[in-house]
Protein backbone atom coordinates (compact mmCIF):
# COMPACT_ATOMS: atom_id res chain seq x y z
CA UNK A 1 0.00 0.00 0.00
CA UNK A 2 1.08 3.42 -0.64
CA UNK A 3 0.85 5.68 1.78
CA UNK A 4 0.91 9.92 1.31
CA UNK A 5 3.91 11.98 0.33
CA UNK A 6 4.39 14.88 2.52
CA UNK A 7 6.18 17.79 0.59
CA UNK A 8 7.32 20.72 2.55
CA UNK A 9 7.87 23.65 -0.09
CA UNK A 10 6.45 27.33 -0.42
CA UNK A 11 3.43 28.36 -3.06
CA UNK A 12 5.63 29.58 -5.43
CA UNK A 13 7.70 26.18 -6.56
CA UNK A 14 7.18 24.92 -9.31
CA UNK A 15 9.49 21.87 -9.38
CA UNK A 16 7.10 20.68 -6.17
CA UNK A 17 3.78 22.07 -8.95
CA UNK A 18 5.42 19.43 -11.66
CA UNK A 19 6.31 16.63 -9.05
CA UNK A 20 3.25 16.87 -7.64
CA UNK A 21 1.39 16.55 -10.88
CA UNK A 22 3.50 13.79 -11.55
CA UNK A 23 2.80 11.62 -8.75
CA UNK A 24 -0.79 12.01 -8.99
CA UNK A 25 -0.29 10.93 -12.98
CA UNK A 26 1.23 7.38 -11.53
CA UNK A 27 -1.79 7.09 -9.49
CA UNK A 28 -0.53 8.39 -6.04
CA UNK A 29 -1.51 10.99 -3.37
CA UNK A 30 0.70 13.83 -2.14
CA UNK A 31 -0.37 16.68 0.23
CA UNK A 32 1.89 19.91 0.14
CA UNK A 33 2.54 21.94 2.91
CA UNK A 34 3.48 24.94 1.98
CA UNK A 35 5.52 27.13 4.50
CA UNK A 36 4.51 30.17 3.59
CA UNK A 37 0.80 29.51 4.12
CA UNK A 38 1.92 27.58 7.81
CA UNK A 39 -0.17 27.73 10.41
CA UNK A 40 -1.85 30.19 8.91
CA UNK A 41 -3.99 28.07 6.37
CA UNK A 42 -3.40 25.06 7.96
CA UNK A 43 -5.65 23.28 11.23
CA UNK A 44 -3.30 21.42 13.36
CA UNK A 45 -4.56 18.44 16.22
CA UNK A 46 -2.16 16.67 16.94
CA UNK A 47 -1.16 14.21 20.11
CA UNK A 48 0.96 12.70 22.37
CA UNK A 49 -1.07 9.53 22.72
CA UNK A 50 0.21 5.65 23.50
CA UNK A 51 4.39 6.68 22.72
CA UNK A 52 3.45 8.36 19.40
CA UNK A 53 2.53 11.75 17.81
CA UNK A 54 -1.14 10.99 15.54
CA UNK A 55 -3.56 13.82 14.61
CA UNK A 56 -4.21 15.71 10.91
CA UNK A 57 -3.05 18.98 9.55
CA UNK A 58 -6.10 19.97 7.75
CA UNK A 59 -5.44 22.52 4.75
CA UNK A 60 -8.44 25.10 5.46
CA UNK A 61 -8.89 26.30 2.39
CA UNK A 62 -9.87 23.36 0.74
CA UNK A 63 -10.61 21.03 4.12
CA UNK A 64 -7.68 18.69 2.62
CA UNK A 65 -6.23 16.51 5.39
CA UNK A 66 -3.16 14.27 6.61
CA UNK A 67 -2.92 11.91 8.93
CA UNK A 68 0.85 11.71 10.26
CA UNK A 69 0.03 7.97 10.06
CA UNK A 70 -0.56 8.66 6.53
CA UNK A 71 2.99 9.72 5.66
CA UNK A 72 5.05 7.44 3.34
CA UNK A 73 7.54 9.87 2.49
CA UNK A 74 8.91 13.52 3.07
CA UNK A 75 10.17 15.79 0.31
CA UNK A 76 11.72 18.73 1.90
CA UNK A 77 11.87 21.00 -0.89
CA UNK A 78 12.03 24.55 -0.27
CA UNK A 79 12.34 27.24 2.85
CA UNK A 80 10.26 29.50 3.10
CA UNK A 81 9.14 32.39 5.78
CA UNK A 82 5.55 31.13 7.99
CA UNK A 83 2.49 32.64 7.82
CA UNK A 84 0.03 33.78 10.59
CA UNK A 85 -3.39 35.03 10.54
CA UNK A 86 -2.63 38.46 12.11
CA UNK A 87 -0.78 40.83 10.02
CA UNK A 88 -0.47 42.94 13.23
CA UNK A 89 1.70 40.73 15.32
CA UNK A 90 4.04 42.98 17.14
CA UNK A 91 8.01 42.13 15.76
CA UNK A 92 8.29 40.62 19.50
CA UNK A 93 4.98 38.31 18.93
CA UNK A 94 6.17 37.73 15.27
CA UNK A 95 9.46 36.56 16.68
CA UNK A 96 8.00 34.16 19.09
CA UNK A 97 5.64 32.85 16.66
CA UNK A 98 8.22 32.27 14.26
CA UNK A 99 10.18 29.90 16.91
CA UNK A 100 7.37 28.12 18.18
CA UNK A 101 5.78 27.41 14.86
CA UNK A 102 9.68 25.97 13.69
CA UNK A 103 9.93 24.12 17.05
CA UNK A 104 6.38 22.48 16.52
CA UNK A 105 6.85 21.82 13.10
CA UNK A 106 10.63 20.52 12.86
CA UNK A 107 9.05 18.03 16.09
CA UNK A 108 6.83 16.25 14.52
CA UNK A 109 8.59 15.93 11.19
CA UNK A 110 11.55 14.69 12.51
CA UNK A 111 9.33 12.12 14.71
CA UNK A 112 8.13 10.54 11.38
CA UNK A 113 9.62 7.23 10.69
CA UNK A 114 9.27 6.97 6.91
CA UNK A 115 11.45 7.75 3.80
CA UNK A 116 12.81 11.64 3.22
CA UNK A 117 14.56 13.34 0.23
CA UNK A 118 16.23 14.05 2.26
CA UNK A 119 16.66 14.04 5.86
CA UNK A 120 16.20 17.68 7.24
CA UNK A 121 19.54 16.55 9.77
CA UNK A 122 21.55 15.38 6.20
CA UNK A 123 20.38 18.52 4.23
CA UNK A 124 21.87 20.65 7.15
CA UNK A 125 25.00 18.96 7.08
CA UNK A 126 25.52 18.72 3.70
CA UNK A 127 25.15 22.63 3.22
CA UNK A 128 28.51 23.98 4.14
CA UNK A 129 30.80 24.45 0.92
CA UNK A 130 33.97 24.76 3.09
CA UNK A 131 33.24 21.02 4.79
CA UNK A 132 32.10 20.10 0.72
CA UNK A 133 35.55 20.92 -0.31
CA UNK A 134 37.56 19.16 1.96
CA UNK A 135 35.08 15.79 1.65
CA UNK A 136 35.37 15.89 -1.94
CA UNK A 137 39.10 16.23 -2.20
CA UNK A 138 39.30 13.09 0.01
CA UNK A 139 36.79 11.34 -1.93
CA UNK A 140 39.31 11.54 -5.03
CA UNK A 141 37.88 15.09 -7.23
CA UNK A 142 39.94 17.83 -7.89
CA UNK A 143 39.06 20.86 -5.88
CA UNK A 144 40.44 24.50 -6.71
CA UNK A 145 42.83 26.19 -3.95
CA UNK A 146 40.75 28.10 -2.61
CA UNK A 147 40.72 30.93 0.52
CA UNK A 148 38.72 32.46 2.83
CA UNK A 149 39.90 35.33 4.43
CA UNK A 150 38.21 39.20 5.43
CA UNK A 151 41.60 41.47 5.00
CA UNK A 152 43.19 41.83 1.15
CA UNK A 153 46.78 41.20 2.12
CA UNK A 154 45.91 36.76 2.15
CA UNK A 155 43.72 37.65 -1.08
CA UNK A 156 46.64 39.23 -2.95
CA UNK A 157 49.29 36.51 -2.22
CA UNK A 158 46.59 33.82 -2.59
CA UNK A 159 46.18 35.67 -6.28
CA UNK A 160 50.27 35.54 -6.73
CA UNK A 161 49.99 32.18 -5.35
CA UNK A 162 48.13 30.70 -8.33
CA UNK A 163 49.49 32.81 -10.78
CA UNK A 164 46.47 34.16 -12.13
CA UNK A 165 42.91 35.28 -12.12
CA UNK A 166 40.81 33.98 -8.71
CA UNK A 167 37.15 34.03 -8.71
CA UNK A 168 34.79 35.39 -6.00
CA UNK A 169 31.81 33.98 -4.81
CA UNK A 170 28.95 34.07 -2.10
CA UNK A 171 28.64 30.75 -0.17
CA UNK A 172 25.46 31.43 1.92
CA UNK A 173 22.99 33.27 -1.14
CA UNK A 174 24.24 34.50 -4.35
CA UNK A 175 21.09 37.56 -3.37
CA UNK A 176 23.67 39.28 -0.86
CA UNK A 177 20.78 39.12 1.72
CA UNK A 178 18.31 40.94 -0.69
CA UNK A 179 15.62 38.60 0.01
CA UNK A 180 15.75 40.03 3.78
CA UNK A 181 15.51 43.71 3.87
CA UNK A 182 12.51 45.36 2.16
CA UNK A 183 12.47 46.52 -1.68
CA UNK A 184 13.02 50.22 -1.16
CA UNK A 185 16.46 48.89 1.07
CA UNK A 186 17.82 46.85 -1.24
CA UNK A 187 21.16 47.80 -3.24
CA UNK A 188 21.48 44.64 -5.32
CA UNK A 189 19.91 41.63 -5.96
CA UNK A 190 22.74 39.53 -6.12
CA UNK A 191 26.39 38.56 -7.72
CA UNK A 192 26.89 36.03 -9.41
CA UNK A 193 30.17 34.05 -9.36
CA UNK A 194 32.47 36.76 -10.81
CA UNK A 195 36.03 36.57 -12.17
CA UNK A 196 38.52 38.80 -9.81
CA UNK A 197 40.57 40.29 -13.14
CA UNK A 198 42.68 43.25 -13.14
CA UNK A 199 39.92 45.48 -13.46
CA UNK A 200 38.47 44.62 -9.94
CA UNK A 201 42.09 44.68 -8.21
CA UNK A 202 40.67 48.15 -6.34
CA UNK A 203 38.02 46.22 -4.91
CA UNK A 204 39.98 44.07 -2.60
CA UNK A 205 41.12 46.99 -0.26
CA UNK A 206 37.69 46.30 0.54
CA UNK A 207 37.89 42.79 1.99
CA UNK A 208 36.88 42.95 5.55
CA UNK A 209 34.77 42.49 7.61
CA UNK A 210 33.08 39.64 7.03
CA UNK A 211 34.60 36.57 5.12
CA UNK A 212 35.36 36.11 1.74
CA UNK A 213 35.57 33.61 -0.30
CA UNK A 214 37.98 33.16 -3.37
CA UNK A 215 39.00 30.27 -5.66
CA UNK A 216 41.71 29.61 -8.32
CA UNK A 217 40.03 30.22 -11.80
CA UNK A 218 39.79 27.34 -13.42
CA UNK A 219 40.23 27.03 -17.14
CA UNK A 220 36.91 25.36 -18.23
CA UNK A 221 36.27 22.62 -21.89
CA UNK A 222 32.77 22.92 -20.43
CA UNK A 223 30.19 21.86 -17.23
CA UNK A 224 28.61 19.80 -15.44
CA UNK A 225 25.25 19.13 -13.78
CA UNK A 226 25.50 16.11 -12.58
CA UNK A 227 22.01 15.22 -10.30
CA UNK A 228 21.69 12.38 -7.74
CA UNK A 229 18.33 10.86 -7.28
CA UNK A 230 18.29 8.27 -5.21
CA UNK A 231 20.75 5.77 -6.88
CA UNK A 232 20.23 7.23 -10.11
CA UNK A 233 22.55 9.78 -11.89
CA UNK A 234 21.67 13.01 -14.01
CA UNK A 235 24.75 14.32 -15.55
CA UNK A 236 24.02 16.83 -18.63
CA UNK A 237 27.21 19.16 -20.32
CA UNK A 238 26.89 22.83 -20.20
CA UNK A 239 28.43 24.69 -22.93
CA UNK A 240 29.12 27.08 -20.71
CA UNK A 241 32.35 28.52 -22.88
CA UNK A 242 30.51 29.26 -25.85
CA UNK A 243 28.75 32.65 -24.27
CA UNK A 244 31.10 35.68 -22.57
CA UNK A 245 28.18 35.98 -20.35
CA UNK A 246 27.96 32.08 -18.91
CA UNK A 247 32.22 31.69 -19.01
CA UNK A 248 32.00 32.25 -15.44
CA UNK A 249 29.02 31.23 -14.25
CA UNK A 250 26.64 29.45 -16.26
CA UNK A 251 23.19 30.63 -14.50
CA UNK A 252 22.53 33.55 -16.67
CA UNK A 253 19.04 31.95 -18.35
CA UNK A 254 18.44 34.50 -20.93
CA UNK A 255 21.24 33.00 -23.07
CA UNK A 256 20.75 30.01 -24.79
CA UNK A 257 23.78 27.96 -24.44
CA UNK A 258 23.74 24.27 -25.25
CA UNK A 259 22.75 21.44 -22.64
CA UNK A 260 23.27 18.23 -23.49
CA UNK A 261 23.26 14.88 -21.31
CA UNK A 262 26.53 13.09 -21.46
CA UNK A 263 27.32 9.73 -19.48
CA UNK A 264 30.17 9.91 -16.95
CA UNK A 265 32.60 7.83 -16.78
CA UNK A 266 31.79 5.16 -14.30
CA UNK A 267 34.45 6.25 -11.54
CA UNK A 268 33.17 9.97 -11.59
CA UNK A 269 29.43 8.87 -11.69
CA UNK A 270 29.88 6.62 -8.61
CA UNK A 271 32.16 9.40 -7.04
CA UNK A 272 28.99 11.78 -7.46
CA UNK A 273 26.65 9.17 -5.87
CA UNK A 274 28.94 8.27 -3.08
CA UNK A 275 29.63 11.88 -1.97
CA UNK A 276 25.94 12.59 -2.31
CA UNK A 277 25.00 9.44 0.02
CA UNK A 278 28.20 9.93 2.40
CA UNK A 279 25.67 12.92 4.24
CA UNK A 280 22.74 10.87 4.01
CA UNK A 281 21.16 12.37 0.92
CA UNK A 282 18.47 11.43 -1.11
CA UNK A 283 19.32 14.22 -3.24
CA UNK A 284 22.40 16.15 -4.35
CA UNK A 285 22.89 18.35 -7.52
CA UNK A 286 26.57 18.79 -8.11
CA UNK A 287 28.49 21.53 -10.05
CA UNK A 288 32.00 20.05 -12.06
CA UNK A 289 33.99 21.82 -14.06
CA UNK A 290 35.77 19.63 -16.97
CA UNK A 291 39.29 21.25 -17.72
CA UNK A 292 40.82 21.43 -21.45
CA UNK A 293 42.82 18.42 -20.06
CA UNK A 294 39.71 16.43 -19.14
CA UNK A 295 40.11 16.47 -15.36
CA UNK A 296 36.78 16.50 -13.50
CA UNK A 297 37.24 19.96 -10.42
CA UNK A 298 34.25 19.74 -7.63
CA UNK A 299 32.79 23.22 -7.32
CA UNK A 300 29.77 22.52 -4.69
CA UNK A 301 27.22 20.27 -3.94
CA UNK A 302 23.53 21.80 -3.66
CA UNK A 303 21.54 19.57 -1.18
CA UNK A 304 18.24 20.65 -2.63
CA UNK A 305 19.13 22.19 -6.02
CA UNK A 306 17.11 22.83 -8.62
CA UNK A 307 16.83 20.50 -11.45
CA UNK A 308 14.13 21.95 -14.37
CA UNK A 309 16.57 24.15 -15.83
CA UNK A 310 18.34 20.95 -16.94
CA UNK A 311 15.29 18.67 -17.88
CA UNK A 312 13.90 21.59 -19.85
CA UNK A 313 16.74 21.94 -22.23
CA UNK A 314 17.71 18.26 -21.83
CA UNK A 315 14.19 15.90 -22.14
CA UNK A 316 15.88 13.03 -21.88
CA UNK A 317 17.16 13.73 -18.44
CA UNK A 318 13.88 11.97 -16.79
CA UNK A 319 14.39 13.90 -13.08
CA UNK A 320 10.87 14.77 -12.80
CA UNK A 321 9.94 11.07 -13.25
CA UNK A 322 13.15 10.07 -10.76
CA UNK A 323 11.71 11.85 -8.26
CA UNK A 324 8.09 10.97 -8.16
CA UNK A 325 9.46 7.50 -8.54
CA UNK A 326 11.28 7.82 -5.50
CA UNK A 327 9.11 9.66 -3.37
CA UNK A 328 6.49 7.17 -4.69
CA UNK A 329 8.67 3.67 -3.94
CA UNK A 330 9.50 5.45 -0.39
CA UNK A 331 5.82 6.00 0.82
CA UNK A 332 5.28 2.28 -0.20
CA UNK A 333 7.91 1.22 2.22
CA UNK A 334 10.73 0.15 -0.74
CA UNK A 335 13.49 2.32 0.87
CA UNK B 1 31.96 53.63 -9.11
CA UNK B 2 31.07 55.07 -6.08
CA UNK B 3 28.80 53.38 -3.40
CA UNK B 4 27.60 54.04 0.05
CA UNK B 5 28.14 50.09 0.50
CA UNK B 6 31.39 49.10 2.49
CA UNK B 7 31.36 45.27 2.31
CA UNK B 8 33.45 43.78 -1.51
CA UNK B 9 30.73 41.76 -2.34
CA UNK B 10 28.59 44.87 -2.64
CA UNK B 11 31.31 46.98 -4.58
CA UNK B 12 31.68 44.45 -6.75
CA UNK B 13 28.34 44.17 -7.22
CA UNK B 14 27.32 47.50 -8.17
CA UNK B 15 30.53 47.15 -10.42
CA UNK B 16 28.66 44.35 -12.06
CA UNK B 17 25.88 45.88 -12.24
CA UNK B 18 26.99 49.44 -14.08
CA UNK B 19 28.43 47.09 -16.67
CA UNK B 20 25.33 45.74 -17.48
CA UNK B 21 23.37 48.91 -17.73
CA UNK B 22 25.95 49.76 -20.05
CA UNK B 23 25.73 47.03 -22.05
CA UNK B 24 23.91 46.86 -25.08
CA UNK B 25 20.19 45.53 -24.30
CA UNK B 26 20.41 42.26 -26.09
CA UNK B 27 23.11 41.39 -23.39
CA UNK B 28 20.84 42.38 -20.92
CA UNK B 29 19.35 39.85 -18.39
CA UNK B 30 16.01 38.26 -19.36
CA UNK B 31 13.85 35.05 -18.49
CA UNK B 32 13.65 32.78 -21.36
CA UNK B 33 10.12 31.49 -22.44
CA UNK B 34 10.38 27.77 -21.27
CA UNK B 35 12.78 28.22 -18.30
CA UNK B 36 12.65 27.38 -15.29
CA UNK B 37 13.43 30.24 -12.96
CA UNK B 38 12.80 28.92 -9.68
CA UNK B 39 15.00 29.91 -6.32
CA UNK B 40 18.79 30.65 -6.79
CA UNK B 41 18.39 30.14 -10.77
CA UNK B 42 16.89 33.52 -10.95
CA UNK B 43 18.32 35.04 -8.41
CA UNK B 44 18.98 38.40 -10.59
CA UNK B 45 15.11 38.36 -11.10
CA UNK B 46 13.87 41.31 -8.85
CA UNK B 47 10.99 39.88 -8.56
CA UNK B 48 11.72 36.62 -6.97
CA UNK B 49 13.91 36.96 -3.93
CA UNK B 50 11.67 34.88 -1.90
CA UNK B 51 13.92 32.69 -0.24
CA UNK B 52 17.21 32.76 2.40
CA UNK B 53 18.57 29.61 0.98
CA UNK B 54 21.83 29.10 2.87
CA UNK B 55 23.46 27.56 -0.27
CA UNK B 56 21.23 24.70 -0.69
CA UNK B 57 19.35 25.25 -3.56
CA UNK B 58 21.34 26.76 -6.10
Amino acid sequence: MTRCILIVTGRADIHADIVIERIASKGHRSFRLNLDEFPAAFALDLAFVGGTWRGTLCYSPTGDELALAEIGAVWTRKQAEFAFESTELTPQEKAYATQETQHVLLGILHSLDCCWMSHPVAVRAAQWKGEQLQRAARMGFSVPDSLIANRPEPVHRFRAAVGGDIIFKTLASSFLGAEKVAPEDRVTTGLATTRITEEYLDLLDSVREVPCFFQRHVGKHYELRVTVIGDRVFAAKIHSQDDDRTRTDYRDFSVGIRYEAVTLPAMIEQRCRDFVHSYGLAYGALDLIVTPDGDYVFLENNPGGQFLFVEQRVPGLRMVDAVADYLIEGARGER
Amino acid sequence: METKQKLFAFKLAAKEDAKKESAKPDTQWKGRDGDSVAGCTDFRFPGNLRYSDNGIYC
